[in-house]
């Protein structure tokens, strides 16, 4: 009980000066923890776009993570990226390593609604990089079948050279439990940038689209789709995937 | 006569009706797991409430509960107890397995 109290002082004591330039993957958490178990993970986006400077962007992210017990999940995480380049010859390159953990708040299902938060800091791997600071507000309802998760993203830079401005975000996701193997649903991404700066819509990032999870095979979770662009700042089309084996 | 078996009735009522129904709230809301079996295997409870389950594992080891009717997922530890939240549930069939011991399945019914 005291490690608990410790880790929810801890979490908001971060959220509080949080700061980053965009999201750091694309995966929408539960606030959930699973005591004992193991996770080796693979995230990734894939741009598609026909500006050349925000065509085949894509971002991965290899992940080992353990359920430390029923509130403390912990992750280890390398994140590597290309960036299109003048000559279209992608760079590909390791570029952060990040911890995350996430706290589950409550037993799932005692209250209302299922709250959690998400914390994590991304070492930079390249010297002209910098670390963040990013937190979430993890919030889940179950709704009959419909199972209803919304992340409240904080995201702030350290470091020399660091944005001196806190980012935020929201991402959304609505899937209905059709079988095990199978849950269709819908996701949408907001990237709104610098809080204080309140930029217009078209100059934050919006993106919707269909998305697909399931359970496979005993051992594998898969969370898979397209995010199409609805504003100026968002990539026309986005192929997201996240791929989890569980032991 | 008449009206000294009445009273005998109203007190028997009044004295056992508690005690059954406090014995069966507290059967009709655990489930015990012991060799890797679920017990009962069919549980009860009431339709349109918030329940609160206790998963008792009278094994040494450790066993999750899971559920994808239920959406829950909770591991409890070897000779210790969870609480599961669920509810209010629509009537209907619930099912639920050991997931670390795939054959032991349960089904909660709620009425």
């Amino acid at each position: 009980m005291k490690l608990r109290i410790a880790l929810i002082i801890f979490a908001f004591i971060c959220l509080i000066g949080l700061s980053c330039p965009a999201f750091a993957e694309k995966e929408i958490f539960a606030p959930e923890a699973e005591q004992g178990e193991w996770e080796l993970e693979n995230t990734g986006v894939y741009d598609i776009d026909p500006h050349k400077d925000k065509n085949a962007v894509q971002e991965y992210h290899e992940a080992v993570g353990y359920g430390v017990n029923s509130f403390w999940h912990t992750e280890l995480e390398l994140e590597t990226e290309t960036q299109p380049t003048d000559d279209a010859i992608t760079s590909f390159q390791a570029t952060h390593m990040e911890w995350e953990n996430i706290l589950q708040l409550a037993p799932k299902g005692e209250y209302w609604l299922d709250p959690g938060l998400y914390l994590a800091y991304e070492a930079p791997l390249i010297n002209k990089q910098v670390g963040q600071f990013e937190g979430k507000i993890l919030l889940e309802k179950d709704i009959e079948k419909f199972t209803n998760i919304l992340n409240i993203s904080f995201n702030k830079e350290v470091g020399g050279g660091a944005d001196p401005h806190t980012d935020g975000g929201i991402s959304w996701s609505t899937r209905y439990r059709l079988s095990r193997y199978f849950e269709p649903g819908v996701e949408y991404w907001n990237d709104f940038s610098a809080i204080s700066h309140q930029l217009d819509y078209n100059q934050q990032s919006h993106q919707v689209g269909p998305c697909f999870y399931g359970h496979l095979m005993g051992h594998l979770n898969y969370d898979i789709g397209y995010l199409f662009g609805i504003s100026d700042a968002a990539p026309r089309g986005e192929v997201k995937w996240v791929l989890e084996y569980e032991f | 006569m008449a009206v000294r078996l009445v009273v005998y009735l109203v007190l028997g009522v009044c004295v056992w009706l508690p005690v059954v129904c406090w014995s069966q709230t507290q059967q009709a809301n655990t489930i015990i797991i012991k060799d890797h079996q679920f017990d009962p295997l069919q549980l009860t409870v009431p339709a349109g409430q918030k329940l609160k389950i206790t998963v008792d594992n009278q094994d040494p080891t450790d066993e999750e509960f899971e559920s994808f009717d239920l959406d829950r997922e909770q591991v409890v530890e070897g000779g210790k107890k969870i609480i599961v939240y669920i509810g209010p549930l629509k009537p209907g069939k619930y099912g639920y397995w050991a997931d670390y011991h795939k054959s032991s399945t349960g089904t909660i019914i709620a009425k």
